[in-house]
């Protein structure tokens, strides 16, 4: 739990990092800059996930992946499904991509919920950055 | 576990720098509207791409 929350924090360090939206944008170009903020905030959590799952982890015996082939699934089609979405509407960016962070905590399994729920937390931090 | 923090390690360095220099490529100059629209676009494409490529190798799962 301590070693999810520190890589959580500092995933949600480097990206929450960025400059607020740059002044040389025009209003439209703001709403696009806020939903590749989202963007980014949904892929970088299934690119976690699919880090995750490339870990074996053998204890307990037999060696498995540390996050299952299942839940990485579940986290790639709410991932996927919230991207397209928000390419397709980005002014709904906040509101998509925390339906999808919701999807992916109300499907995953309970161990799935224990590797991913500070990463998750770190995304939802993210997306409710004014 | 020093191992398995090692491997996590691993795994999440190139992600951080990958982000580190994404975000000093977008915001190393004041950007335009279509610059940021190009990035938007870039990452759309980019995170769809990683899991297709993820599901296709794992038909299964």
């Amino acid at each position: 739990m301590l070693r999810n929350s520190l890589i959580a924090l500092a995933l949600l360090g480097v990206v929450a990092c960025g400059k607020p939206a740059p002044g040389s944008l025009s209003p439209a170009g703001v709403r696009i800059w806020q939903a590749d903020q989202a963007v980014v905030a949904l892929g970088e959590t299934q690119r976690i996930a699919i880090g995750l799952n490339g870990v074996k982890v053998c204890d307990p015996a037999p060696c498995h992946p540390l996050l299952s082939d299942t839940n990485t699934r579940i986290v790639i089609d709410a991932v996927s499904d919230g991207i397209g979405t928000i390419h397709q509407v980005p002014a709904g960016w906040k509101a998509t991509g925390l339906a999808a962070l919701d999807r992916i905590v109300a499907r995953l399994d309970a161990a799935g919920k224990t590797t991913l729920a500070s990463y998750v937390d770190a995304a939802r931090a993210l997306l409710n950055v004014p | 576990m020093m191992q398995l923090l090692t491997q996590l390690f691993t795994v999440f360095l190139p992600i951080y720098q990958d982000i580190v220099a994404k975000y000093k490529a977008a915001h190393g100059t004041d950007p335009t509207d279509a610059e940021i629209a190009a990035q938007f676009e870039a990452h759309v494409q980019e995170y769809l791409a990683e899991g297709a490529a993820w599901k296709a190798a794992h038909p299964s799962a």
